[in-house]
């Protein structure tokens, strides 16, 4: 298809806890604006809304009966949406949530239905990647129908549609997410990080000035606190040729830590102030406290006279006067629980803690270090370690180093913030203090973002209409980690000890869209009709690693999913293949078997069996 | 004129929550502030579904079922009016207990159980008010301000009241600020519920279930 013929740019924000969908004509110069999505608000209205809560009720048959239906739906026993949060919250058995952290656990088959995840609803689970399916397909139908309203048609062939991930995510996540928007019908989709985009979106809304607010050697970090993660990339800023280049150089990991933990952190002190004076609560109660202690702390951050919110929780039954308890959310519980127990001013040397406890119950990774402040000063000081490791840069970054702790890091001369909770000065403040204080004598800037929780489908939207025009700035960046066969080491027997496996590079950081590599000198012996397994590993922390770069030791990379491969023949025998690996225009890792003399390719596939600890 | 009254009305029970009440006037003030919001909501409900009304005969003409909702609609249309008027206070209710605070005997208690009620009520119903209108004070001035309104000033913005002469220009002080909403954006009620018996239930009876049956 000619990219003359594209019409409209779509951003897709498929978000942990919430999505968002934005569109962008291509022949406008417009910043992308929001699509409001459809979908059922209560039990009994139908309304819209610029962001879709990431949840599904699964309803009985009983409330599909009653339930309103929404235009396109035909699907009416998976309710999406608010009234799915609201109600599912109350109804947890039969309530999916957080269903894209499930794509990033390498310890559960995200194609087996196991969501709601500990329900005893068997028959009812649907998988992880069904959930985003489901979702993917809503925005799609709910994009339809808008433009219907407008009456115009939805005709994919004419759109180019980019779908955020988060740039912690590995490839096989990123693999599974284009799985699911094609299976949800929207084709081929180009993966963007979330972190990207939403400087995509300020490069989108600073058209005119965005030069002149930064400068060559500037280090932006992207500080992304959303409802449920965390997450933090650095883009540099360069100068070739009297031009200015952006780079993406850095991620950091996966973070489950976000915004609700805040609100949840508060509902417990207050529930346990509660329950001191003789108020036990109910979980609808303790429910309806979350939900206040979110709103007592946007009131508290947003006004900083007030000194306390007053809450009062509704009894069960219908008498209001009788039952309803009240408490005060005082200032001194955002300073205790949000800002020290979150946000605290620490050290550059601050080490997040790990969970020490042998056994941990199965289920979503999350976070054990609640100190969103450690996580950036660690992020900071392993971006610093992936810089000196091999990145070549146009221009001297600010790099910094602490005197008294004797640790080197990444100083950012710039933030830009994202995500809800960056909407309260107060929180965007703290974290320019603790920059700060990582380097008091160097100057920081803050970028601003009118609209943290939307601009990643914005951004996502602009960038798409750059690709499309094939004109106007892009970060370079590649591949956000570099990649590792685990290949085992050759050496005599000894029993009782497992043979060491050394790690071999495959996938180097920073390969670019379009390009492939094959693994020099070295070649695998593999039997036809046969499967081959590999172990599979990734690090974003070694930048300097080159195609075919051998780890004595696989110690310090983090485990991917398993590669399975079985070369297809007619009779058994060893072939030798090499390994080629391709990073597609779609931003989607690939990798082959290639067999040199007859140019025959295999495709090796990610196997995503749960893998025992 | 109907949003104007009613946004009126709106900002008479918020006022009220916020400010002291003498002891004797409590009586008084509950009835206004319960009485007058609902009938006022009631015709306002009204005047928006007949809107809704028709643009769902409009634009909704493909699926099967939502054809012989419409047939209905056309047969009573009232249906589709009392259903949207529900559906505003089911969602008054679900967050802000509206239903229960107006239903329950306020008598035996203290000031403090009340204020404690009123705050859901209150914080609740904001937010639902907050789904669905943008609303702002009419009046950009502070009340008791003085103000002349010349001829071709906007009638349906201001209600004269006192010793009123035949032609502008007015001069007087304002009383109330009065509100207007600067859009509305009202789920819509989907005609199907007009097919089913639950067309008239506010909030469904809630009972918790202790165990799943396998079954």
């Amino acid at each position: 298809m000619p990219e003359t013929l594209i019409k409209y740019s779509i951003g897709i924000d498929l978000g942990t806890s919430n999505s968002a969908l934005a569109i962008a004509a291509i022949d406008s110069n417009e910043p992308a604006h929001s699509v409001d999505i459809t979908q059922l608000t209560s039990r009994k209205g139908v309304g819209e809304a610029a962001v879709l809560p990431s949840c599904i009720y699964l309803a009985t048959e009983e409330e599909q009966k009653h339930l309103p239906r929404i235009p396109w739906q035909e699907e009416h026993s998976c309710r999406i949406g608010m009234f799915a949060r609201e109600h599912g919250a109350e109804v947890p058995e039969r309530l999916i949530t957080s269903a894209k952290s499930w794509l990033c656990n390498s310890h559960n088959d995200p194609y087996q239905p196991i969501l709601p995840w500990q329900s005893p609803l068997e028959e009812r689970k649907i998988s992880p990647l069904e959930a985003q399916k489901f979702y993917l397909a809503y925005l799609r139908h709910n994009l339809e129908h808008h433009l219907q309203q407008q009456g115009e048609e939805l005709d994919l062939r004419k759109c180019q549609v980019t779908l955020t991930v988060p740039a912690s995510f590995d490839e096989v996540a990123r693999l599974l997410t284009a799985e699911a928007a094609e299976a949800a019908g929207w084709g081929e989709v180009t993966l963007l990080e979330e972190q990207q985009a939403a400087f995509y979106h300020w490069l989108d809304t600073n058209v005119e000035t965005w030069r002149e607010q930064v400068r060559a050697g500037d280090v932006i970090l992207v500080c992304d606190v959303g409802g449920g993660t965390t997450d933090f990339s650095l883009i540099a800023v360069t100068q070739k040729e009297g031009k200015l280049h952006l780079e993406r150089i850095s991620v950091g990991d996966h973070l489950l830590l976000g915004g609700d933990n805040m609100d949840l952190a508060l509902a417990y002190t207050l529930k346990a102030e509660m329950e001191q004076n003789g108020k036990a609560l109910d979980t609808a109660q303790f429910l309806a406290l979350i939900h206040a202690c979110r709103q007592g702390k946007e009131a508290l951050l947003n006004d900083m006279e007030l000194r306390s919110y007053p809450i009062s929780i509704a009894g069960r039954g219908a008498s209001l006067f009788a039952r309803s308890r009240s408490v005060q959310l005082q200032r001194a519980h955002i300073e205790q629980v949000v800002m020290d127990g979150f946000l605290p001013l620490c050290g550059i040397d601050a080490i997040p803690e790990e969970i020490s406890a042998g056994l941990q119950e199965v289920g979503l990774n999350y976070t054990a270090d609640p100190v969103i402040s450690k996580h950036l000063a660690q992020f900071l000081v392993n971006s610093r370690r992936n810089i000196d490791s091999g990145i070549t840069l146009g221009a001297e970054l600010n790099l910094c180093h602490s005197h008294a702790r004797g640790t080197e890091f990444v100083f950012p001369s710039a933030i830009l913030f994202n995500g809800g909770i960056f909407k309260a000065d107060a929180v965007r403040q703290r974290i320019m203090e603790l920059i700060q204080g990582f380097c008091p004598d160097q100057p920081l800037r803050q970028l601003n973002n009118e609209t943290p929780d939307l601009a990643v489908a914005r951004g996502a939207a602009g960038y798409g209409r750059t690709v499309a025009r094939k004109e106007g700035i892009r970060i370079k960046a590649g591949t956000a980690r570099s990649y590792y066969l685990g290949l085992q080491s050759a050496m005599p027997a000894v029993p009782g000890l497992k043979p060491r496996l050394k790690g071999v590079c495959i996938v180097p950081q920073g390969m670019e869209e379009g390009t492939e590599y094959l693994l020099e000198g070295r070649e695998f012996g593999l039997m036809t009709g046969q499967a081959a397994e590999f172990s599979f590993f990734s690090s974003t922390t070694r930048a300097g690693d080159e195609m075919g770069t051998e780890l004595d030791s696989i110690d310090e990379l983090d485990e991917s999913a398993r590669l399975e491969v079985t070369l297809e023949g007619e009779e058994r025998q060893r072939l030798p293949v090499q390994l080629l690996s391709r990073f597609t225009e779609l931003g989607t890792l690939e990798l082959w078997m290639k067999h040199q003399p007859s140019g025959k390719r295999w495709k090796i596939e990610f196997n995503l069996r749960g893998q025992e600890q | 004129m109907a949003i104007f009254l009613t946004l009126l009305t709106v900002g008479v029970i918020s006022t009220l929550f916020y400010t002291p009440v003498p002891e004797e006037l409590v009586p008084k003030l509950e009835w206004a502030a319960l009485g007058l919001p609902l009938a006022l909501l009631l015709w306002q409900m009204v005047q928006i579904s007949r809107k809704g009304a028709e643009k769902q005969q409009q634009d909704k003409p493909s699926a099967p079922e939502t054809q012989t909702s419409a047939a209905a609609v056309e047969q009573d249309p009232h249906k589709l009016q009392d259903a949207a008027v529900i559906q505003f206070l089911s969602r008054l209710q679900e967050k802000g207990r509206l239903i229960d605070f107006v239903m329950d005997d306020m008598t035996p208690y203290e000031d403090e159980q009340v204020g404690a009620a009123a705050r859901i009520v209150h914080q609740g119903c904001k937010e639902v008010m907050g789904d669905f209108f943008k609303i702002a004070p009419l009046h950009d001035g502070a009340e008791e301000d003085s103000i002349t309104l010349a001829q071709g000033f906007d009638s349906a913005s201001y209600r004269l009241i006192g010793k009123v002469p035949e032609q502008p220009p007015y001069t007087g002080v304002v009383l109330h600020r009065g509100w207007i909403t600067h859009s509305v954006n009202l789920p819509r009620v989907s005609a199907v519920d007009l097919m089913e018996d639950d067309a008239f239930v506010i909030a469904p009876a809630e009972v918790e279930i202790e165990s799943t049956q396998q079954g």
